[in-house]
């Protein structure tokens, strides 16, 4: 609806001329009509109004957008509630290399602060650079800051605590807000024997476009017990939902994937995922594409990610006893849920990884997490700690596809020392409400 | 690869001549030919764009006709070899637009719509929006010849919602 209010009033506009560009006029030669000048000037005139704009406008950073909804009612409607114009520059920002957010504690101020920076990286010099600071505003000395995975440049900061609420933040448009708390967060505030709150889902209905969390937990000791809720950004309630099928039980410790309007959690039994689709709020029991019988998958182990912000696709990981690991690129594209393996992106035999490569060295290294890819799929990102810890950061070039090409990764300002951990994200101009 | 040459007229009535596979990066032009409403003898004329801009527009067309036929041709090249002729053709097209004035760039880039060639529509409106990010709101009114309709109190507001955005 938006955009066809935009586009009509291109056209009731475009009569008006520019006189900006007179000079074009003087140009043509004297056959041109009096209509063919009318022509003109109203094509001129159309790049103040019509695509050619708002092609340029989706290539404008977040920051210079905000800035021009001063520019006129026209730009204003169009960055900020053009759900349309918003939708294109998230899929152009999709096109370009992947940025990152680097999230720490800071402990230099006198009042320590949890500091999200955004980071861009350049491949060819292995540098990521250092982009815009955004301070939170978590209090002095909260310890175990969490933050989910990003869904169009959007992220949930939490405490696996229980006491502090879920603050959801878009980076690039300095914007956030504090959630209510989960039913899980006022029943255990008071509890004395506090159990660690599992890792919360963040996706997107596909269907409506509604942005979602999901914090599905165990409710007894031996996990056979589930409990789950959700909450909507639309009607910004929590509410309960009916838990995964008896006997499936994730593995809480891991968290979960999006991929394309739904969640995956790692089952115990390796041949199987926990899928939740987060339109129907169903949860149903997947195949496993890679692991497919319970005997090839005894000496590997596995996990799951998603490609850069490519939510249709994710990869998933295997690492067999000889100490190769195949990374494989995997979609759930129009199979309602179901995983279909596509091939292999790369293969990497962990035993010629030197660990000194790493600016923390370590012992052996037992697998490798993707962090990124390049766009045009030849460079990859790793690091050698499931939450992708700043300083376990490895490039790895595929000229041959089994090479390891350069180390460590270096950054254009100093580097925090401690618990960073960066995620791939884009900037953009969404808020969940 | 056909090496046919047409002819094309600009609206103030000067002819090029362009090969085939240059012209083809325009859709219009390319659907021109599929349908064969290319007469050998005639020019195309192209009421919308004018002469010094059609040379532009060919300037670039045959700048690129290469490097599509490299795709198809080496698939074996080695990565190095792919990332050098990037970088020749990364290097050619900042130097194209550089001395360029964002006058010139959006009659360009009109001329690039109009003709629907999608590589140089996506050239032109990169460099004009680095050309414009760090402008304030006044001179990007003054650019699009823009009239300010925001009553200062309204623009004001605006302003304090973001304005870090401002700094």
């Amino acid at each position: 609806m938006e955009e066809k209010k935009i586009d009509e009033k291109g056209k009731t506009t475009s009569s008006s001329s520019s006189s900006k560009r007179g000079r074009r006029r003087s140009e043509e030669a004297g056959d041109d009509t009096s209509w063919k000048r009318i022509e003109r000037e109203r094509e001129v005139n159309e790049i103040a109004n019509n695509d050619v704009l708002e092609e340029i406008m989706v290539r404008l950073p977040v920051k210079s957008l905000l800035k021009f909804q001063t520019v006129s009612k026209h730009w204003k409607h169009t960055i900020k509630s053009s759900r349309f114009f918003r939708e294109r520059h998230m899929l152009h920002n999709k096109t370009l290399e992947p940025k990152f957010l680097n999230f720490y504690e800071d402990r230099s101020l006198d009042r320590s602060n949890t500091v999200l920076t955004t980071m861009r990286l350049e491949w060819s010099s292995t540098c990521l650079v250092e982009e815009e600071d955004y301070y939170t505003s978590y209090e002095r000395g909260e310890r175990n800051v969490l933050v989910s995975e990003s869904v169009d440049g959007l992220f949930c900061i939490y405490n696996c605590d229980f006491t502090r609420p879920i603050i959801v933040i878009n980076p690039a448009m300095r914007w956030s807000q504090t959630l209510p708390l989960a039913k899980v967060q006022l029943e255990h505030s008071s509890d004395s024997n506090k159990k660690k709150l599992p890792y919360l889902g963040f996706g997107k209905d596909y269907v409506t476009g509604m942005y979602k969390l999901v914090w599905l937990q165990s409710i007894n000791d031996n996990n056979t017990l589930t409990a789950c809720e959700v909450f909507d950004f639309g009607s910004k309630q929590w509410r309960q939902v009916i838990p995964p099928p008896h006997g499936h039980q994730t593995i809480y410790k891991r968290g979960s994937t999006f991929a394309n309007g739904w969640l995956y959690w790692a089952s115990r039994d390796k041949t199987k995922f926990v899928a939740f689709d987060l339109h129907m709020e169903m949860f149903r029991v997947v195949e496993n594409p890679i692991f497919t019988n319970e005997a090839s998958s005894l000496s590997s182990v596995y996990s799951m990610d998603s490609i850069d912000d490519d939510r249709p696709l994710v990869w998933i990981s295997e690492i067999k006893g000889d100490g190769m690991q195949q990374v494989w690129r995997v979609t759930n594209q129009n199979r309602g849920g179901a995983l279909l393996k596509i091939d292999k992106i790369f293969s990497l035999d962990l035993n010629k990884i030197n660990s000194t490569w790493f600016e923390s060295p370590r012992s052996s290294i037992s697998s490798l997490y993707p962090v990124a890819i390049s766009k045009n799929g030849d460079k990859v990102i790793f690091s050698s700690d499931a939450k992708h810890d700043s300083q376990n950061l490895l490039l790895f070039q595929s000229l041959n596809r089994t090479s390891i090409h350069n180390g460590i990764f270096s950054y254009s300002s100093s580097r925090p020392s401690t618990d960073s951990c960066l995620i791939p994200y884009f900037p953009s101009l969404v808020s969940p409400f | 690869m056909s090496s046919n040459m047409i002819m094309l007229k600009s609206s103030d009535g000067a002819s090029f001549e362009i090969e085939e596979a240059a012209a083809r990066k325009s859709k219009i032009i390319a659907n021109m030919i599929e349908v064969e409403c290319v007469d050998e003898d005639k020019a195309i004329p192209l009421q919308n764009v004018t002469g010094n801009i059609l040379a532009l527009v060919i300037e670039y067309c045959n700048k690129h006709i290469v490097d599509d036929d490299d795709d198809v041709a080496t698939e074996e090249a080695s990565e190095e070899e792919e990332e050098a002729k990037k970088k020749k053709v990364d290097d050619w097209e900042a130097e194209f637009m550089n001395s360029m004035s964002l006058e010139t760039m959006f009659e360009l880039l009109l001329a690039a719509n109009y003709l629907n060639i999608k590589s140089l529509i996506d050239l032109v409106c990169q460099t004009i929006a680095n050309n414009i990010k760090d402008k304030t709101p006044e001179e990007v009114r003054k650019i699009f010849s823009i009239e300010n309709d925001f009553t200062p109190e309204e623009e004001e507001e605006i302003r304090k919602e973001n304005a870090w955005a401002f700094g």
